[in-house]
């Protein structure tokens, strides 16, 4: 099974790696035509650094403008960065400290994901206004992202994976032979949801996290009266 | 509160004909390559805009701004939701320029343009007063404005400018301002002033106009000299400048401080106009630049002057260069140079409207959020019964007054007074609990749009009232320093 | 498309043109009988006292190229019909749909557009 899903798995990297590039690169090759930042902003570039991380850590603005929606995408994407970081376990035997440290918790962990993920579905199907602007793919983004998910709560939840096995394997991965994997239907629909998911994130809507560190109207800050 | 599809597909500006096309050097009529046209300006226009490739790319569908604009919230036209009036673009761009808009078009909603999407960019990008609420409210702050101010700026190219926005521009160039009023009239005006404030105040106040050597330029709107509460503003400024002692004029050859450059979105339109500003400041040799009550020239002023036109280092450098007049009369009270006295407006009960350009798009003085303290300050100064609107239709989250963004137009009332409504119910709730008698504004749209639709609404027309009004009723002329 | 084609009155059995608004578009095609017509094609009667506005409006057209400004306008009503009409507020009541845009049709005059 390893002959399969390594290659596809390195092949992902390497189109998300360079589709983040390439997105970074033509993002900044586009002039910043004028001031248009949003007032009151910082007025100085580590006050709009310090307001970024803000954003980007408590999505301070999506909880201004609907706690609903806040509610489902934050608990969404803390669980997700959460579940990448326990990930971590894989990397090496014994688990690294922090994975370790968050271990326990992977179950919480993966119904967080599962309740935001489906909260967010439900929002976009119930909520007419946003239904309206949603097409097939915002709800393909999420039953990728639920079916990834759902397969890799299945995995940890029974004994199916040998951990000691995997690991090899994710340490093997950028060798020249990969170590085989017993075969496993569940943990290929796992690790090729991934793939799909690393190749479309940097092409795609998922990658307005990064996007938005490049946006004028929050990353500028405001014209200094002087 | 469910949406209601095309509820306003019916409302568009007029179109611009072959004249005012053509005077701004865009094509009189639709040209026969228009899709082709559209197309490659599109990709120009998102390749040559970090903000619009952000706006383009980033969204993420998620809803937040849905409900955030008053023109949805009067008319529940989706199209009016921000996501989807940035949609009417972004599925063309998708279309053309994305490989999965190329190749999976079904997916990611991508569109070809055809006729009735041109017509729904000309309707939609005409439905948006450019005054940022969304991007507010957007996570990844997504500005639609920079989208409504491109999509315009290609239909103009492709033979679809708006009349309205076109005409001013022109007229700009011709007479100095958005009215066209020339010189002689504007100074008939100025005459007829002097005359009335000096039989009201028994005080000789100047309006003075092309007078070289003055301190102060001062560049208001053109609707200032014209109509009202507007020229109540501009007695207001008169009084101020007056009674601190500085010298100033007014200019025939700058006779208007708005640029609807800005909302066509033509950086050329936008730098000629600012450029009158720059020759009028050098031809009469004034030391300062000052604004007067204008929304989007105050942010055009603010932020944008330095970089449209070089070269204003001949003005003194000891003053903050521009100069909005709110900072200028904030500063003369703090110093004690001016007395207000709040008794002279014990008939009002005034609350403030948040103009979206001052409010979103500028600062005013050296505080943080001094765009709003600023003019808070001045009237709290001048009026004892001051009441604030709930506090998510003020400030940052202000609500446009509906006219803003060139669409302070007779063909579009309809939508001006229903994109009015959300602020008219704020504006109700301090007249139940406070009663309140005026609102004041400190921007010429606001101030034309709430005079006009204020009757719709119930109130009468002149409940709208200028900062400097009341601000100049206030002061005290009696005392010389 | 949206019409960007003018229209037309008809007064006296003379097609006028005018603009998507309904101004003239040639001020000398004005006849007392334009006034009348677009009038009561809104449903309003003109007295005298319009009349005088009107006159006030084309006067001073005629020496600035412009309708004048409201407090002109209220300054020059007041000398002609009484102090206590010289104010908007009894613009507004012979011109409800504002004074300087109503008015000015009627007069014959180009609309004054800009931020008003």
């Amino acid at each position: 099974m390893s002959a399969v899903l390594a290659p596809l798995l390195l092949i992902a990297i390497a189109v998300c790696i360079a589709g983040i590039a390439y997105r970074i690169y033509n993002v900044l090759q586009a002039p910043v035509l004028r001031h248009i930042a949003i007032t009151p902003a910082a007025d100085s570039r580590w006050g709009v650094l310090w307001f970024m991380l803000i954003e980007t850590v408590t999505f301070r603005t999506l909880f201004k403008a609907s706690v609903p929606t806040w509610i489902f995408g934050w608990l969404f994407h803390v669980c997700l960065l959460l579940t990448i970081i326990i990930h971590g376990r894989f990397l090496s035997i014994p688990a690294p400290t922090i994975v370790a440290w968050l271990m326990p918790y992977t179950s919480i962990i993966s119904y967080g994901l599962m309740v935001g993920l489906i909260g967010l579905f439900v929002r976009r199907l119930v909520v007419d206004r946003v239904r309206y602007i949603s097409s097939l793919s915002d709800y393909m983004h999420l039953i990728l992202l639920l079916v990834i998910a759902g397969a890799g709560m299945l995995l940890s939840s029974s004994d199916s994976v040998n951990v000691y096995e995997v690991t090899l394997f994710v340490q093997g991965l950028f060798s020249t032979q990969w170590p085989s994997l017993t075969q496993n239907y569940l943990l290929a629909l796992h690790v090729l949801g991934a793939c799909v998911l690393l190749c479309v994130y940097p092409f795609s809507k998922l990658f307005h996290g990064p996007l938005m560190w490049f946006n004028p109207t929050r990353s500028q800050p405001q014209r200094p009266r002087s | 509160m469910s949406i209601k599809p095309q509820a306003t597909k019916h409302i568009k500006p007029h179109l611009a004909n072959a004249e005012q096309q053509e005077a701004l050097g865009f094509p009189g009529q639709l040209i026969d390559n228009w899709q082709e046209k559209v197309i490659d300006l599109l990709g120009e226009k998102v390749n040559g805009s970090r903000a619009l490739q952000v706006a383009m790319d980033a969204c993420m569908k998620c809803g937040a701004c849905t409900d955030k604009c008053h023109y949805y919230q009067g008319t529940k036209d989706p199209n009016n939701m921000p996501v989807a009036r940035q949609d009417l673009m972004r599925s063309v761009y998708k279309r053309h320029y994305t490989f999965t808009g190329k190749y999976l078009p079904w997916l990611v909603g991508a569109k070809e343009l055809d006729a009735d999407l041109l017509q729904q960019w000309y309707t939609y990008f005409h439905q948006c007063s450019q005054c940022r609420r969304c991007s507010v409210y957007c996570p990844v702050g997504i500005d639609t404005s920079e989208v409504s101010m491109a999509g315009r700026d290609i239909l103009a190219q492709v033979g679809m400018g708006q009349k309205y926005a076109n005409q001013v521009i022109g007229k700009v160039a011709l007479k100095g301002n958005n009215l066209g009023l020339p010189g002689p009239a504007l100074k008939d005006t100025l005459l007829g002033l002097e005359e009335d404030v000096l039989e009201d105040t028994g005080v000789a106040i100047r309006f003075p106009i092309d007078e070289a050597g003055a301190d102060i330029l001062l560049v208001t709107p053109s609707a200032d000299f014209f109509a009202e509460p507007h020229v109540d503003g501009l007695i207001g400024y008169a009084k101020v400048l007056h009674q601190a002692g500085v010298s100033w004029t007014l200019s025939s050859q700058a006779s208007e401080a708005a640029n609807f450059g800005l909302f066509v979105g033509s950086e050329q339109h936008t730098r000629e106009m600012a450029l009158r500003i720059k020759v009028a400041a050098q031809d009469l040799g004034v030391k300062r630049l000052v604004f007067g009550e204008c929304g989007h020239a105050w942010r055009v002023a603010q932020n944008h002057l330095k970089d449209l036109v070089q070269g204003l280092d001949f003005l003194d450098a000891r003053y903050p260069i521009p100069q909005h007049i709110a900072e200028i009369t904030h500063e003369l009270w703090q110093q004690g140079t001016i007395r207000l006295d709040v008794t002279k407006n014990a008939q009002r009960c005034i609350t403030f409207h948040d103009s979206c350009n001052v409010a979103r798009a500028s600062t005013l003085g050296k505080v943080k959020g001094g765009q709003y303290s600023i003019p808070r300050d001045l009237l709290k100064a001048s009026c004892a019964r001051y009441v604030e609107m709930p506090s998510h239709t003020t400030q940052q989250t202000t609500l446009c007054c509906g006219g803003g963004g060139g669409l302070l137009t007779d063909e579009l009332m309809e939508l001006r007074i229903k994109g009015a409504a959300a602020r008219m119910n704020a504006f109700d709730e301090v007249i139940k609990q406070h009663q309140v008698t005026h609102m004041v504004a400190m921007c010429a749209i606001c101030k034309s749009q709430f005079s006009t639709i204020f009757p719709e609404f119930g109130h009468a027309f002149d409940s709208v009232l200028s900062l400097h009004q009341v601000v100049g009723d206030a002061l005290d002329l009696t005392s010389s320093l | 498309m949206t019409s960007a084609a003018e229209s037309v009155l008809v007064v006296d059995g003379i097609p006028l043109q005018t603009d998507e608004e309904g101004y003239l578009l040639n001020r000398e095609d004005w006849t007392r009988n334009v006034a009348i017509t677009m009038a009561s094609n809104d449903g309003v009667e003109l007295h005298d006292n319009h009349w005088d506005v009107i006159q006030l409006l084309q006067e001073y057209y005629e020496n600035y190229e412009i309708a004048p400004a409201i407090r002109i306008l209220t300054k020059a009503v007041g000398k002609k019909l009484g102090k206590d009409k010289a104010n908007s507020r009894y613009l507004y009541e012979l011109y409800p749909q504002g004074p300087a845009k109503q008015a000015c049709r009627y007069a014959g005059l180009p609309k004054p557009t800009g931020c008003v």
